[in-house]
């Protein structure tokens, strides 16, 4: 990474999705698992867009998978993290965890 | 399994539109997720959603020499209305004179000026629609539609005004149908301008239509600027009608070469977002 820029929610978000569902990660599946955990729905244009940026960024890889009649013919495009990726994800993980600490109300308790 | 296969329309939009790097696989995606069982308006509100997040990425990736070219042809537009206003006015003032002197010395450079004043109209359109193009590269046709509807736009307090009046005298319709007539022609031939300003082909590479077609529409607009002086400075009413066919012909030529124009597939250039991503 050419300067330390933090992850932008929908990065964080898209980058714990790829690493949770592993070889298994492409559009769908991440979009999928991000309405399943956090209870909100990301577009798929919004996936593939936040993928692209991630790409430039040097955080995530691509392959082309394989093409099937349901898709009409299409590939799909497996997403997996480098390990600069892994270092920016950890890193995101530790400042919003040591943000976080000690802050009652995000438990739902009262000041 | 959904029954019938996904809109064709939504792919069609996105597909043509679309501005992701991964747009076969997004498609893809859609295609999957609906035969899945996903319903006809879900695939809609994911088109609709992708060509948004897309398209708004663009603006704020380019948004300044977008706003960029958009004044730099709105500034030259002004100054060549300023200008016009200078140069041009004593060749229309006066004309009833000349039409009792028809084919004198003055008659002649009245004439010329109104042809040189007709030719300043286009060339200032071809100018402003090139000058669109060349400050923003990355999205050229973008660009250059938001500058013809920028142009558009402009004339809008004006026809607003004209219908107004029209409510209150029929005669306005005469006015108003110039107006429209004028704001239309002028939109299309910006439009073509700019697009054949960014063509990628040299004239002599395109196809044999667009030649002669261009070449029509070129005969086209210095008979229709020869027809406009001779009808001002002699007055030849019976030459309206005549003007007014003329012009809807040079329409119709000018929005079908601007049609062809459109068409031609545009390679993916050194300049394009596509080719080069930039890091936001």
């Amino acid at each position: 990474m050419k300067g330390r820029e933090f992850l932008a929610q929908h990065e964080f978000l898209v980058m714990l999705a790829v690493l949770r569902l592993g070889r298994e990660a492409y559009g769908v599946p991440i979009s999928a698992e991000i309405s399943a955990k956090t209870g909100r729905e990301m577009l798929l244009g919004s996936v593939y867009d936040t993928l692209e940026r991630l790409e430039r960024k040097g955080l995530i890889l691509s392959r082309l998978g394989e093409a099937t009649a349901k898709r009409g013919g299409r590939a799909k495009t497996y997403f997996k993290l480098t390990s600069d990726g892994l270092r920016e994800l950890r890193e995101t993980q530790r400042g919003i965890s040591a943000l976080s600490e000690g802050l009652l109300q995000l438990g739902g308790v009262r000041l | 399994m959904t029954s019938g296969g996904p809109p064709r329309f939504a792919r069609w939009l996105l597909e043509r539109f679309g501005r992701t790097l991964r747009l076969g696989s997004l498609v893809g995606d859609l295609d999957e997720e609906h035969a899945d069982g996903r319903s006809r308006a879900w695939y809609w509100r994911q088109v609709v959603g992708a060509l948004a997040v897309g398209y708004s990425r663009t603006l704020r990736m380019h948004s300044l020499s977008f706003i960029l070219a958009l004044a730099a042809g709105c500034a030259v537009t002004i100054a060549w209305q300023f200008a016009n206003n200078l140069v041009f006015p004593p060749v229309f003032h006066n004309l009833w004179r000349i039409r009792q002197h028809a084919w004198t010395a003055v008659a002649v450079v009245h004439f010329s000026g109104l042809l040189l004043s007709r030719a300043s109209v286009f060339g200032l359109c071809f100018v402003s629609a090139w000058v669109v193009t060349r400050v923003h590269r990355a999205h050229q046709r973008a660009v250059l539609v938001a500058f013809v509807l920028a142009l558009t736009a402009q004339h809008i307090p004006w026809l607003a005004r004209l219908v107004t009046d029209l409510l209150g005298n029929a005669r306005f319709a005469t006015y108003l149908e110039y107006e429209i007539i004028g704001v239309l022609f002028q939109g299309v031939f910006v439009l073509a301008s700019g697009l054949w300003a960014i063509r990628t082909h040299q004239f002599s590479e395109m196809n044999r239509s667009t030649r002669w077609l261009a070449l029509l529409v070129a005969g086209q607009l210095l008979a229709g600027a020869m027809i406009f002086a001779v009808s001002r400075v002699l007055d030849l009413s019976p030459l309206r009608p005549f003007a007014q066919i003329s012009s809807l012909v040079q329409f119709a030529s000018i929005a079908y070469l601007a049609l062809l124009l459109w068409k031609r597939p545009v390679p993916i250039g050194p300049d394009s977002e596509i080719a080069h991503p930039q890091t936001n």
